[in-house]
Formats: C-alpha cells, structure tokens, sequence
C-alpha cells in the first residue's frame, strides 16, 4: 500500500481556503462516508468505559469460549473475557497509534521533505537516506524497531513512525519543488526575504493540501500496521487489549471459536476504510490535480 | 541502454550502503544490554561473557562495524545464536518459500489489478467503475493476516478445500504447490491489487484521451486491441514504476501471512528471531530483504526502459 | 454517382448543435477541400464520417458511403471500413502515432488487420510504403519509434499508414498545419502525386485557401457549424456569392498563406452554444439586412456557378 512515491511532482494546490474547501469536502461523497464510518467507531472507541458491558481485563472461567448470544453479543475467549469489551478499548489503542503516528511523520516528514526540496545541496543526501529506509519492507522495519526498542506503546508509535516517515517526506518534498518555482516566491526572494522566512511563510502553506491528503492514507496504514504488531506480540505489551492482539487470541482456536478474531478485523477494516474514504475525499476536495497521482 | 542499466546500477550502490549500515545499526537501539536482553534473566556471568565475545560485543563499536562489513564482503552474515547455523544458510534455505509467496502474490496483484483497472477506465462512470473501484478500496482496506485467517476458516476448516498451511516444494509437487500458494499468496496479494486498480485506471483514463488512441480506431482496430494493445502499452509504463514498490510491500506483508500459514519463510525466521531476540537473524534479515528491494527496483527500472523506447534511446 | 455523399448532417453534444444542415458530395477520384475558420466545425465532419465523434457527441442526418449509410453501420461493420476503404490523418503528428511501437509494426497492423497478411509480408509492405511516401532509408526507418523520425516524416508515416489499404477515400484534416512551412510544402506535393498516383477521392480540410486553389476540385465554405457555399473551385475563386467566402478571399492579397486571424472580418466565430437564429454570419456581415436575422438561408445554386446560404447572394455578387 505504497503509492506516494508514484506521485509524479504532485502539484500542490492553492492554499486551502477554509470555507470553500470545508463544503466541497463535506458535499464529496467519498469524504461523508469515511466520516460517517470512522466517527462511528471513533466514537464507540472513544466512550469505551460506558458503552463496555463488561472489564475488557477481568478473566471468567466459567465464561470461556462463549459463543455470541445475548450476554455476549460478540462472545468470549479463552479467558472468558468479552470480545466487545476488549475490542472497544483495542479502538483507543489503534486510534491513539494512528494518530500518533500521522502526526510524528507529519511533524518529522514535513520537516525533512521541505529542507530536502527548498535546499537543493541537502537534497541528495537526505533523499537517500530515505529511499534507504525505504527499502526496508514498512512493516518489517517496524516490527525489528518495535522488538529492539522494547514493547510500550509509544515504542511502537516511534518504530511505526520511522518506517513511515520517507513516504511523507517525499510527498512534502515534491510539494515544495513545484511551489518554490511559483512566481510570488520569486518575488518574496527578490525582495531581500530570508530563505527560513521564505520557506515559512510562503512555500510551506502552499505546499499543505498534498500533505494533510497523505497523512490521512498514513493514518490508515498506521492502523493496520499496529495491527499486525499486535498480533505478531510486539505491539504494546499485554493486558492492554488490542484489535491486532484479540485477533492473535482466537488464532489457535478458528476451528472452535472463530468468533474472536473476525469482531476485532471487521472493525479495523471498518476504521482503514473510512479513513481511505476520507484521504480520497480530501484528496478530490482540495486538489483535483492529485487525484491521478496517488495511492 | 547499457548507460542507462549502469547509471541506475550506480544510484543504487550509496542506498545499499546506508541499508547496510541501517542493518547493522538496529542493535544500537536496544536498550540496555543487548547480551542480557538476548540470554534472559537467568542466564550466568559466564554465559554472558561468552555471548559477548560471540556477538563481538567485547570490541569497539568500530572494530565491530568494520568486522561486520568485513564479512559482509566475503558474503558472511554471522551465525545466529539459537538456530547453531551461519544466518546465510538460514536464510538462503527459506528463501524459495518467501520469493515464490511474494512474486505469486505479485503477479495475482499485477494481472487482476490491471484487469479491474483497464474495466474501470473503459467504463468510466458506470457501475462496473463503480464496483471495479469499490473492490480495489476494500482489497487495500482489509488487513490482511486477519483476512488469510477468515480464508483458513472458510476454504480449509468450513468447506476442507485446501490445507489449512504448510509449504510443498514445486519441484516436489506443482500442484501441491498451488495448492499450498493459493490462499496465502491470494491474500497478500489482495492489497497491492487495490493500488494496481487504482494506478492504471488514472493511467488508462490518461492514455485513451491521446490522439494515438484515436489513430488506432481510425485504422479499423476492433475495440480490444485498441484497449488491450494501444492503450494498455503506454499506460502500463506508469503502474510497473510502483511494481517495484509493491514487491517491497508484499516482501513485508509476507512477514505477517507466512505466520498466519504456517509458511517456513524468511518472514517467519525473523518473526521467530525477533520473538528470541536473536540479533544476528534479525540483522542479516533486514539486509537481506532490503537488497531484494532494491535489486527488484533495478530490474524494474530496466523492465521501464524496455516498455518505453523513449528511455531506451536515452531521451526524456 | 457520387462515392461519398453527406446529407444534412447534424452534430449534437447534449443541447448544443455544434454542426448543422452540412450536405455535400464526393465523386470517385475528387478532391474536395473544406474551408473555415477555426471551429467552425470541419473536424466534427470528418469524424462523424470516419464514425469517430468524441465520446457524447451523435451525428444525425445519412452519410452515404458506396451506397451504404456510415450512421446506421454497426459498428463491426465500420471497424472493417475504417482504415480500408476509408482512411483519416490527422493534424498532430507528434501526437498521433503510438510513441511505444515501431513505424513498422503501425503500418503492418493494419494490413495484417484488413488484408490478413502474415507478419512478414506485412512487415515486407510496410517498407514499401514508407518508399511510396519517400522516406528515406526507409529499411531502417521502418524499426524505429516515433520519437525518433521528425515531424515532417511522422506525418509522412501516418500518410503511409491512411494509404496501406489503398482507400478509395482519404480524409485529411488540416494536416500540414503543424508543420515547418517548408516541410508543408513536401507533404502537399507528396499528396498530390499520390492522389494521382493511385486515383482516390480526398477530402481535405485546411486553413489555407493557396493549398485549396492548388490541388481542389471543388470547394465547401463552412461557417459556424453550417455550409457558407460550395462550388468548383475555380468558380468560388473568380466569383464568390456568399458574403463570407469574398470576405475569406479579401483577407488575403494574393492566393497564398493561412488565413490566420482574418483581420478584414471583424469580430470572431460564435460559439455553438450562442449561434444567432437568422444566418449565423449576420452578426460580422457588411450585407446584413433584418430579414437575415429571421431564419437560416438555406443552400440554393446560383447563376454563377456556386451554392451559397445568403438571401442576397445575387446583389453581393
Ligand atoms: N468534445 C466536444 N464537446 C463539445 N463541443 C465540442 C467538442 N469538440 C469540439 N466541439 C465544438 O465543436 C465545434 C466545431 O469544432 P471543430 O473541431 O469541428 O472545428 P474546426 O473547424 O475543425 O476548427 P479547427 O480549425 O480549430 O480545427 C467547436 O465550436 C467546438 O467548440
Ligand atoms: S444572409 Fe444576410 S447576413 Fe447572412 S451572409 Fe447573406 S447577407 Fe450576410
Ligand atoms: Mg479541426
């Protein structure tokens, strides 16, 4: 699920003008459905300690296994806790990486990718420094980071964010090449404006919409990424419930119980869809011209 | 050509560097004692010091990065500590399993997702479009071990169609092969066939508004060939730049879904070295993936150049 | 009997009519030019001949075709005439040939398609025909790629492509305009020795009424979707009827050059979807009177020698 990297000097847009945008995103079908579906289970995340029926935690022997039925609409595993239960605090979990993630990269990405593209002598050498992370598989470089730098939750939003940060980088750095050689930067320049200043106030705004598009479809891999750290156990260390981890719970036991592990996919599947939706409602609304080039 | 297939060669030589470099450097981040990290708590003063002097931990990280290069060039990977075999070997010995799941895989990918973009294109606007694309955003929505598992309850546990795991050699049994390949490569496949959609049908909505294609039907081509030969050739050249970048996906994924099937690949020796901290596996695995990476993305560039006779005679 | 015979032709996108009332005739061996200014709808002709309208546009009216109407064909059956019996260039040659496969392979497909020649003999014609069309070293030219043949020869090579099936009708659409004026020259000479050569009809469409005196037979005037006059060529050069055409020949001293912007008519060619009701050239015409306004005049011969849509034909001229 690369695809940025095709982006072929992905013109940015004009800068994003909040109201114009905000309707033609909210008037975008893509964009309704994905919110539609990510807030929902957003929020059954999110209100996790009410909406639970019981402690995602707590382990019942004498409830083990149980099939869903009215008591437990999603059933129980092996420990007899509530598939639901768990499930709905695994969604803070997935949500908490994801976002954090999106944001590091952002952060990190954003910054590499402009110093790389607004000055061309750094250029060379920090792009090959990504396309070096780059050659290693996303989800196995986390997976190695994630082991090496011990299980913990923020361990994997940086192991997850290392792996994913060259994608942002490359989409921020093709941005500000095309908006560095638009005619009102010129001019900033020849007014005597300072490189820093040059890049702040008038590379960095314009070269946004493509970035905000990308960290959307980076959330989304960062959700499925925690996933399979979880299921592979070196997402955060147990208890703490996890989508990838209650899916790992009911592996050995598909033939019996298979109950378990198909609750926790359906809903991460439901949270990577609705963020795609989203990406490419974004994607349509604030520049039309990207929306051959991505993904 | 030749200048062409040189200078792609030598732009990859500083990334294999760094890979290398990155390869050796995951150890650094551990924290603490990578040597008590790796025998347990319970493990003597002795039986550290051993480990220690094994790993070359004993020397200056230095000595250590030379050494590790050292042998490195002599095509030696060191020797994993549990398994008692050169990491080389280990991995040499699994490969065959991880290649043939990741390039099935790869060609599922390429063939039904170029198939369901070259539909979407033609019908641009209509339901076929419509379900064409629906598909491939669920097929990259999806994760996909958790999927690869549904498919083993469905296929080998429900209806008892194929094995629930387990690799055949093709050389042994073909069949027992694709048998054996099927569900695991269909799944990992399933996520880049969603990007191959998406890419060529841009590329194919691109290609059949040039007037080449008008030329084709003026000539009296039947719809297929102009769809299938004129078009399609020029808007392949875009989607096989991201086969490239797809094998890499897929080579991760295969990490995950060689678990999943009980699979004895590469992915599961590091999954397995990872779990038991076996540093020099874990090592000699990143490096050895990441080569894999960018020695498809060479042959890639070159397929590139042959798909388009205008990077061949060195133009653009 | 006419080869090609055009019947109050209409093009519709949607609501908007880009093309209306357009009738004419071809005979065997003619060559009939087609005159206007830029978008006053001569591509939208050609193709809706060749049955190759751009995807939304649909043509109305009878296109006869060696007695078989092109609008009613099926499609299979307009597959096997196209590229056969009749043949289209177009004006972009840098754009028009298939930039990832040889001249060679271009020109044999189409044999291989209509002759259902084996891919040698194909191959073997192909080079024949790049000779037919003087190309030089046409044995190696043959193997190459677009990219590596000059606009001029690229239009040569498309030439070769309309001609492999020897058409009995040949459409060209404006196909020297892109072109170095030097270059032009070569490729007209070149079609007209061809067209001598192997005794087809030629429809050509072009902005330049020197390259209309010199190799056409006859001549239609188009304007704003609609035929302005038509007649043989040398009567609509010795005594224009329509307003439009004298205003045509006026804008240029003598017979040669495009006719470029038209400075001596002012104003520019309305847009299909704003055409006056009355004669759609009232609004620039120097003879308009409120009666042109009423309804659209139609084609009627004149004593001169020409047809021409003007309800005062006879005291312009
Ligand atoms: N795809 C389309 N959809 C709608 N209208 C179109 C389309 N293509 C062309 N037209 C309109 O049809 C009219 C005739 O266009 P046409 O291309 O036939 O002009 P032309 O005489 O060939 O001009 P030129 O000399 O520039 O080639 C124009 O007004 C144009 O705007
Ligand atoms: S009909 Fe009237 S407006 Fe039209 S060309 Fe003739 S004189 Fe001019
Ligand atoms: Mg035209």
């Amino acid at each position: 699920m690369a695809g940025v990297e095709a982006l072929p000097a992905a013109a940015p847009a004009p800068r994003v003008k909040a109201p114009g945008a905000l309707a033609r995103l909210l008037a975008h079908p893509s964009f309704r459905w994905g919110l539609l579906l990510f807030g929902a289970v957003a929020v059954c995340g999110l209100l996790a300690d009410w909406l639970a029926p019981y402690d995602p935690l707590r382990n019942n022997f004498r409830t083990r296994f149980q099939p869903p039925s009215e008591t437990f609409w999603f059933g129980t595993d092996r420990f007899g806790r509530d598939i639901l239960s768990r499930t709905l605090f695994g969604i803070q979990v997935s949500l908490r990486i994801g976002l954090g993630v999106a944001l590091v990269t952002a952060l990190v990405g954003g910054a590499i990718g402009a110093v790389a593209g607004f000055w061309r002598r750094a250029d060379g050498p920090i792009m090959r420094v990504m396309d070096a992370l780059m050659a290693f598989p996303a989800v196995l470089l986390a997976i190695a980071l994630a082991a090496a730098l011990g299980p913990s939750e923020l361990n994997v939003i940086v192991a997850l964010s290392i792996a994913y940060v060259p994608r942002t980088a490359r989409v921020m750095r093709a941005g500000v090449l095309v908006v560095r050689e638009f005619p009102f930067v010129e001019g900033a320049r020849a007014i005597g404006a300072s490189p820093t200043r040059v890049l702040l106030r008038h590379v960095l705004p314009n070269a946004m919409a493509p970035l905000v598009v990308q960290q959307t479809y980076v959330f989304a891999l960062a959700v499925l990424a925690e996933a399979v750290l979880s299921f592979l156990g070196v997402g955060p260390p147990p208890p703490t419930p996890t989508l990838g981890g209650v899916i790992a719970d009911g592996r050995d036991f598909i033939q019996e119980a298979p109950w378990i592990s198909i609750t926790p996919g359906v809903v991460i599947a439901l949270v990577v869809l609705g963020l795609n939706l989203m990406g490419d409602g974004l994607r349509d609304a604030l520049d039309p011209r990207l929306r051959t080039a991505i993904r | 050509m030749l200048r062409y297939a040189a200078g792609r060669l030598v732009s990859a030589l500083p990334v294999l560097l760094i890979v290398s470099l990155l390869s050796f450097g995951i150890v650094w981040i551990v924290p603490g004692d990578v040597a008590v990290e790796m025998a347990g708590p319970t493990a003597t003063a002795e039986e550290l010091a051993r480990l220690r002097e094994r790993l070359g931990l004993t020397k200056p990280w230095h000595e250590q990065l030379i050494g590790w290069y050292g042998a490195l060039l002599q095509g030696d990977l060191g020797e994993s500590i549990l398994l008692r075999q050169g990491v080389g070997a280990a991995i040499v010995e699994r490969l065959p399993v991880t290649l043939s799941l990741t390039f099935t895989a790869l060609l599922i990918a390429f063939v039904c997702g170029t198939a369901l973009g070259v539909l979407a294109a033609v019908r641009a606007g209509k339901a076929a479009d419509r379900a064409a694309m629906g598909t491939a955003l669920i097929g990259f929505s999806l994760p996909d071990f958790w999927l690869g598992l549904v498919f083993v309850y469905l296929f080998a546990v429900v209806l008892g169609w194929l094995p629930t795991g387990g690799y055949v050699p093709f050389t042994q049994d073909p069949l027992g092969w694709a048998q054996a390949m099927i569900l695991p490569a269909g799944t990992l496949a399933l996520s880049q066939m969603g990007l191959f959609a998406r890419m060529t049908r841009a590329a194919m909505l691109e290609v059949l508004r040039q007037d080449y294609v008008r030329t084709a039907r003026a000539k009296g081509m039947p719809g297929w060939i102009v769809v299938g030969k004129h078009a399609l050739r020029n808007a392949l050249i875009p989607v096989v730049t991201v086969a490239g970048i797809a094998c890499g996906v897929l080579l991760g994924g295969a990490v995950v879904i060689e678990s999943v099937f009980s699979l004895p690949g590469v992915g599961r020796l590091i999954v397995g070295a990872i779990q038991r901290r076996d540093y020099p596996v874990i090592q000699g695995g990143l490096l050895l993936t990441a080569t894999i990476f960018v020695l498809v993305n060479l042959a890639v560039d070159l397929l590139y150049a042959a798909l388009d006779p205008r990077i061949r005679h060195g133009r653009r | 009997m006419s080869l090609l015979s055009v019947q109050d032709l209409a093009v519709s996108f949607g609501p908007t009519r880009v093309l209306e009332g357009v009738s004419f005739d071809i005979a065997e061996g003619e060559v009939l030019g087609v005159v206007g200014e830029s978008g006053s709808g001569k591509s939208m002709t050609a193709l809706a001949i060749m049955g190759l309208l751009p995807i939304g546009g649909r043509a109305a009216g009878r296109i006869t075709f060696q007695d078989r109407d092109l609008l009613t064909l099926p499609e299979r059956a307009m597959q096997r005439l196209r590229g056969d019996s009749v043949a289209m260039i177009f004006q972009e040659p840098m754009s028009s040939l298939n930039p990832v496969l040889t001249i060679g392979e271009q020109i044999a497909e189409v044999l291989r398609r209509h002759r259902g020649m084996r891919r040698r003999d194909a191959h073997a014609e192909a080079v024949s025909l790049l000779k037919l069309v003087e190309i030089a070293a046409a044995e190696r030219r043959v193997d190459e790629y677009p990219h590596q043949l000059s606009g001029g020869m690229r239009q040569r090579a498309m030439i070769a492509i309309a001609l492999a099936c020897r058409p009995k009708l040949l459409i060209a659409d404006e196909p020297t305009t892109a072109l170095d004026a030097t270059v032009q020259a070569g490729i007209l000479d070149l079609l007209r020795g061809l067209r001598r050569e192997l005794g087809m009809a030629v429809l050509l469409i072009t902005h330049d009424l020197g390259v209309v005196s010199d190799i056409c037979e006859r001549v239609v005037v188009m304007y704003a979707g609609r035929v302005a006059e038509a007649g043989p060529a040398g009567r609509i050069f010795e005594q224009p009827a329509h307003p439009y055409t004298r205003a045509l020949l006026a804008a240029i001293p003598r017979l040669e050059g495009p006719i470029g912007d038209l400075p001596a008519i002012p104003g520019v060619v309305p847009s299909p979807a704003d055409f006056p009701k009355g004669c759609r050239f009232a609004p620039r015409c120097a003879h308009a009177r409120p009666a042109c306004e009423v309804a659209p005049p139609v084609l009627r011969a004149l004593p001169s020698g020409t047809e021409a849509a003007c309800i005062r034909a006879e005291e312009v001229s």
